[in-house]
């Protein structure tokens, strides 16, 4: 995830890129933000990103949740960056540690959010190909199904059931027994 | 998927939800989390199938086991957390689960989708792993919050690892409960408990507590039974309790009487052969209704390693098992048959579980299935093709036996089988 790697990109890292979100806000963001996005990324090294990048699948209140959390991992990532050549090996394991508890507790009060924008933060990070954000917010709803009938997980998620008995048994059968 | 039409539906479709999501999501779930996934719509459905996603099958026996650390032999972690191993033997798969249920118990014994659970205190409760439901049955132990207390006069829960209650005048060791009903039959759970020393206790869903059964040996004036018969197994058929003792009687408890004296049914035919010393029974109920008895034999009384089992494994303590020999009581003969076949499609599963018969899809025809004996996870015991003729006295020699996994585990290998739902659920 560390993007500013090499020395070219340590002096990219300062430039800076508009994105546009679907109902046309504009967002500027680092260079070192917006490569935490594969999509993005992508589209700079292509060099196509003069006079913004347009993002019409992701809305201005999703996209700035999405800079939200890419501007804290990308900053940790820096943070790690530089903190493993400057410290000993304790105080880096020490600094590292608290990057992460700070980091889980960023993702923790990240993902307080409805369900509605759940499934657009999915979409966007889909979308984007945000790797950790994806990651993240797929983990949340693998949370919340563990352990719940297939009816628990229709109303949580606002599911309307279009399988008849009949193939609901077959996704659960496989083989017949012959006797009870 | 497009954005325009995103802000202007009201609902959000979580079934339109995208391929890599979706395979990110199942990816941690367990196989029994993905069947109730993708029961719920036809998109989701669609996406388990697609990704070719582990999905536990309900109809299929699977061995239940302990689920092993990734870093070696120890299972210090899994009841703690409530892990444990399926494994699909007619598919040969195995998965890992993880049930908030299952966290501090260990299965005792079950019957399709329901385990019979419990917990160190000896606070008993029935589990249906696939849907997360538990219903309480009355406990053992007296000193719990439940308002079902233990209603077996002078019954005392003992402090120790393996599960084991004082009635005077032994510590008896607890061996399972035969779930002969789940909670999801029309008339509700039925249950038997076995212990070690001739102590039977039934209960169902009408009753509060456990009724002792009367061993056969107990005194009329009710003195001290010094000389109890000690049983193996036990089954519940057509309102009576009935069980076989350590050396092959059968006996019969009338639960609808009050006084709970056993009959006892004709002798079984029984030997002893010169190499197989050793013997363990069980009992099943056959597809045409009829009694069955199996005895397993074996030999050699060799280390058997499930010291850290909260069940107490006193009989099945032989280090090789040779073979099963089956007969059935006809019963307007009175008298036992020995069976040259359980029936040409046809599989038994039989240890902690209620005894199970499946059809032999993908299995081995003719083939007596046991879990969890001497040291092996699962024995299969199999009618040899062409046998039935000359009938011997081992006419299921043991065919196979399989240790799953490594090392002392705490969870003993049960076989479960979730009901298909296509089917009535008994």
């Amino acid at each position: 995830m560390a993007s500013a790697g090499s020395g070219d990109e340590k002096a990219a890292a300062a430039a800076m890129i508009t994105l546009i979100s679907s109902d046309n806000e504009k967002f500027e963001v680092t260079e070192a933000t917006a490569t935490l996005s594969q999509t993005i990324r992508h589209m700079i090294e292509d060099g196509c990103t003069d006079g913004g990048v347009p993002l019409p699948n992701v809305t201005s209140k999703i996209l700035a949740r999405v800079i939200e959390y890419c501007k804290k991992h990308a900053t940790a990532a820096a943070g790690e960056e530089g903190s493993s050549s400057s410290f000993s090996d304790a105080a880096f394991l020490e600094v590292d540690r608290a990057f992460l508890e700070e980091l889980e507790e960023f993702d923790d009060a990240f993902l307080e959010v409805d369900r509605a924008t759940l499934f657009d933060l999915i979409l966007a990070a889909n979308y984007l190909d945000i790797k950790g954000l994806l990651n993240l917010t797929c983990q949340k709803v693998a949370d919340s199904v563990k352990g719940k009938t297939p009816e628990q997980i229709r109303e949580m998620y606002n599911i309307v059931n279009d399988l008849t008995p009949e193939e609901e048994a077959e996704i659960r059968r496989e083989t017949q027994w012959a006797f009870e | 998927m497009s954005s325009s039409k995103l802000s202007s539906r009201p609902h959000v479709q979580w079934c339109d939800i995208p391929v890599d999501p979706a395979t990110d999501i199942i990816k941690s779930l367990d196989a029994i989390d993905v069947q109730n996934f993708s029961a719920t719509c036809k998109q989701w459905a669609k996406i388990c199938k697609y990704i070719n996603a582990t999905c536990l099958k309900s109809g299929r026996p699977m061995l239940l086991t302990s689920q092993q650390d990734q870093d070696g032999n120890r299972f210090e972690d899994d009841v703690k957390t409530g892990k444990f191993g399926i494994h699909d033997v007619s598919s040969k798969l195995s998965f890992i689960c993880m049930r908030i249920g299952m966290q501090r118990r260990c299965w005792i014994g079950g019957k399709d989708d329901w385990l019979v659970t419990t917990n160190r205190n000896f606070e008993v409760e029935l589990l249906n792993p696939i849907t997360g439901a538990s219903v309480p049955i009355p406990s053992f132990n007296i000193n719990q919050a439940d308002m079902r207390v233990n209603q077996c006069p002078g019954m005392k829960v003992n402090d120790c690892p393996t599960l084991s209650v004082t009635l005077d005048p032994f510590t008896r060791f607890f061996r399972r409960v035969v779930l002969s009903r789940t909670p999801a039959h029309h008339d509700g759970y039925e249950a038997i408990a076995i212990f070690s020393d001739g102590l039977l206790a039934y209960t169902s869903v009408v009753d509060s507590g456990w009724r002792v059964l009367k061993n056969p040996t107990d005194h009329v004036d009710g003195d001290m039974n010094y000389y109890p018969v000690d049983f193996h197994d036990a089954v519940a058929f057509n309102g009576r309790v009935l069980a076989v003792a350590e050396h092959g009687s059968i006996f019969a408890w009338d639960m609808n009487s009050n006084d709970l004296t056993p009959i006892q049914l004709p002798e079984p035919q029984l030997w002893i052969s010169e190499d197989s010393k050793r013997r363990m029974f069980y009992l099943a109920i056959s597809p045409t209704g009829r009694l069955m008895l199996l005895c397993m034999s074996g030999h050699g009384s060799g280390y058997v390693d499930d010291s850290m089992r909260m069940v107490w494994k006193p009989n099945a303590r032989f280090e090789h098992v040779d073979a099963m020999t089956i007969q059935e009581f006809v019963e307007e003969n009175e008298e036992w048959r020995i069976l040259s076949s359980i029936g040409r499609d046809q599989c038994l599963f039989v240890g902690l579980n209620y005894p199970f018969y499946v059809n032999s899809n993908g299995l081995k025809a003719n083939t007596v299935y046991v879990a969890d004996v001497a040291n092996n996870d699962m024995v299969m015991c199999s009618m040899k093709p062409g046998g039935g003729d000359g009938i011997t006295k081992q006419n299921f020699p043991v065919d196979e036996a399989h240790r799953l996994v490594d090392g002392y585990s705490v969870r003993t290998p049960m076989w479960f089988r979730p009901t298909d739902p296509g089917c009535p659920r008994i």
